[in-house]
């Protein structure tokens, strides 16, 4: 908990802690960094982390990365969510042929090798200079959430249309419905305050899978252009040269690591405090 | 008990002239039992509504009396249009309302609310008490000052307003169910469905909500349909009772001729073995035979023949059932010099049946491969779920 605080804190002030230590994120540093060989220089004291294959500062990348990784779990997280709980709304309580099709575009969604199919994406995007869409979608952040969130809403789906199914089978359904509501506001008066705590949980559990899926698409050349600095994309630079540079994907590497498990932790604490069945 | 339950008002009389408030004729549920998960096929039904007519009138409390699993809730919820019912029809006043749609019933909801048996599910957690009681309000479109006039409610129904902003975890069962009836007078109905209202609480708290209950009837001029296991509720606060059993209406009658002159074996059952207040002394019991059969698969003819101490004594063979009670179903009929009182049977009790039917059950017999205990003697044991049900469950009110 106090890891992720920390991590949003760096990720709002990046440009501050940056202009502390004297780096930018893309500034050079070849005649300090760089040895005679044109290979990057370890962690000193003026480098804490270290310098890359370009003379820049590790350090100050990986401050910055932290905005990317950021804001891709937060969006595609929350673009997943908005779509899983409606649509699980709307299957659960209407059920019928609603249930159906929906289960089974979910049930399709998810049954897709996301990898395979979000390489093919960014690439046909990525062939063009104006995109694809229209130019309205380009490679980077956007898209990257755009497609994290396409392939993960069904997971959100599944859990609130299963919560809904439980959910509507209380009286207290019953009661607005003696009382003359209709679906809508049954759905989103009654039962959706109902599914908070679920959503919040699995929510959690869902920014670390796009935290990865980001980085994982960095790593292969597909996630944010090489001018915003993000950890997959260290990793994935420092991966050619790590036998003469380890700091370049130790760093990163390690901050990845914990970002994610920090995120699982608060998961999986947040189910045990909100999940009245577990026992505490 | 300290508390007095005060009786409903007006005479117990069994007819009342005019047309009912809400009229339902031939009510027929049936509840598929399916298997299979992806090709659902029914594989049976439940028969929880067997042909039902139900008639309420506004100002009067109808109960509805029976043991768990006879019918009464998908009564209620059918009279309430939360079911729709597989047959039959709903009238309300005058008006068929069985084929309305949920929008063209939003109207008839002004004047017919409901109260749930479960103070803990019928209120949503996520929810205040103001935002609870205001919802009714809401979804109607009452102008003006809903705050107000939720903490109106509240008081009336003997809530502090103050707690407008609390949820419901954390007010107790009692309080709960005042949350419930304050929901259900929002609108102003004219009639209250009560589905088992106290039936989750304490019998002191029993008391002081069906006193509630009935200053808001004598206040209002409110009809109740009023739902319970338990005839020693039902009868202090209905003018008028139906018998369920196995989802049909055995006997129907006014309150104090019902008790006085049960015609059906199964009414008089039960009333041996509630006990009587009033006279301060437990009259025997009269035991019935077996399990109530499932409504899967109801007996043939009477429903209640294989359980029936009566049928066993006009056979004069107490392993015997006349065979026009296990073939011909018997459909309510007028009690002759009883007005307004109906009994669905081939041969309603007369006078001294009762001494005779305990008589009869002295020995150990079987009806149609259901285990029959005899004797009465020992009321502990589990043979007769529903007698000991009934029993155990009275309040004594
Ligand atoms: N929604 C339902 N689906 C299937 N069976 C039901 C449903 N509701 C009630 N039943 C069955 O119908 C019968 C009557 O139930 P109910 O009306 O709840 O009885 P009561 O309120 O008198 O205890 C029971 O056998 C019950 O299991
Ligand atoms: S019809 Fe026959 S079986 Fe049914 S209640 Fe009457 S006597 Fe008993
Ligand atoms: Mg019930």
């Amino acid at each position: 908990m106090g890891f992720i605080v920390l991590l949003v804190l760096v990720a709002l002030f990046a440009g501050p802690l940056a202009s502390l230590i004297g780096h930018g994120p893309n500034e050079l540093f070849q005649n300090d960094m760089l040895d005679d060989f044109g290979l990057p220089k370890g962690p000193n004291g003026d480098f804490l982390f270290g310098a890359d294959a370009s003379g820049r500062d590790v350090l100050v990348r990986m401050i910055y990365g932290t905005r990317v990784s950021l804001k891709v779990g937060l969006f595609a997280t929350l673009v997943a969510v908005g779509i899983g709980v409606v649509l699980g709304l709307l299957a659960g309580y209407l059920g019928g042929i609603v249930d159906t099709i929906l289960s089974r575009i979910a049930e399709i969604i998810l049954s897709l090798p996301i990898l395979l199919f979000a390489i093919g994406i960014v690439t046909a995007c990525g062939a063009s200079k104006e995109g694809c869409a229209r130019g309205y979608v380009k490679p980077g952040v956007t898209l990257v959430v755009l497609i994290s969130a396409f392939f993960t809403w069904p997971v959100m789906y599944r859990i609130v249309r299963g919560v809904v199914l439980s959910l509507r089978e209380r009286e207290f359904v019953d009661a607005a419905r003696s009382v003359g509501a209709g679906p809508f506001t049954i759905m989103f008066r009654e039962i959706l305050p109902n599914l908070i705590s679920p959503v919040i949980v699995y929510a959690s559990l869902m920014v670390p899978q796009a935290i990865l899926f980001e980085a994982y698409l960095s790593f292969l050349g597909l996630g944010v252009p090489d001018s915003i600095p993000s950890w997959g994309r260290m990793i994935s630079d420092g991966s050619a040269i790590y036998d003469v540079a380890w700091w370049l994907i130790v760093f990163p590497g390690i901050i990845l690591l914990l970002t994610v498990l920090a995120f699982n932790l608060l998961g999986d604490g947040l189910r045990d405090a909100l999940d009245p069945k577990s026992d505490r | 008990m300290s508390e007095q339950v005060s009786t409903t008002t007006g005479p117990a009389t069994a007819s009342d002239g005019g047309t009912p408030l809400v009229r339902a004729r031939g009510l027929v549920k049936r509840f598929p039992i399916t298997r299979g998960i992806i090709l659902k096929r029914a594989v049976g039904h439940i028969h929880a509504l067997q042909g039902v007519d139900l008639d309420i009138h506004a100002g009067r409390t109808l109960g509805v009396v029976g043991e768990s699993g006879c019918g009464k809730s998908t009564a209620a919820r059918v009279v309430a249009r939360l079911l729709d019912p597989t047959s039959g029809t709903v009238e309300y006043e005058g008006r068929d309302i069985t084929n309305l749609s949920r929008r063209q019933l939003v109207p008839i909801r002004r004047g017919v609310q409901v109260v749930f048996q479960d103070p803990y599910g019928s209120l949503n957690p996520r929810q205040s008490v103001g935002q609870i009681i205001s919802t009714p309000l809401r979804v109607h479109g009452v102008k003006g000052d809903r705050r107000a006039r939720v903490q109106e409610l509240m008081e009336q129904v003997g809530l502090n307003p103050e707690h407008y902003n609390r949820y419901p975890h954390e007010f107790s069962g009692g309080q709960r169910q005042r949350i419930g009836i304050a929901r259900a007078l929002a609108l102003e109905p004219r009639l209250i469905i009560c589905d088992e209202p106290v039936s989750a609480l304490d019998v002191s708290i029993q008391a002081q909500v069906l006193n509630l209950l009935a200053d808001l009837q004598r206040d209002r001029g409110l009809a109740y349909m009023f739902i319970s296991h338990d005839l020693g509720v039902v009868r202090h606060v209905s003018h008028q009772i139906a018998v369920m059993y196995l989802g049909n209406i055995v006997e129907r009658a006014g309150r104090d001729q019902l008790y006085d002159a049960p015609k059906h074996p199964y009414t008089v059952a039960l009333i041996s073995a509630a006990p009587t207040g009033e006279r301060g002394a437990r009259t025997r019991r009269l035991l019935l035979a077996g399990d109530v059969p499932s409504p899967a698969d109801p007996p043939t003819g009477c429903a209640f023949h294989p359980r029936c101490p009566k049928a066993r004594l006009v056979s004069g063979d107490a392993g015997e059932v006349p065979e026009r009670c296990r073939a011909e179903k018997p459909p309510l009929t007028p009690v002759d010099g009883a007005e307004g009182h109906e009994v669905a049977c081939w041969y309603p009790i007369e006078a001294g049946d009762e001494e005779r039917m305990r008589e009869i059950q002295t020995q150990d017999i079987t009806i149609d491969g259901h285990d029959v205990a005899g004797g009465g003697s020992d009321p502990g044991i589990d043979v007769q779920p529903a007698a000991k049900d009934v029993a155990s469950d009275s309040t004594g009110l």
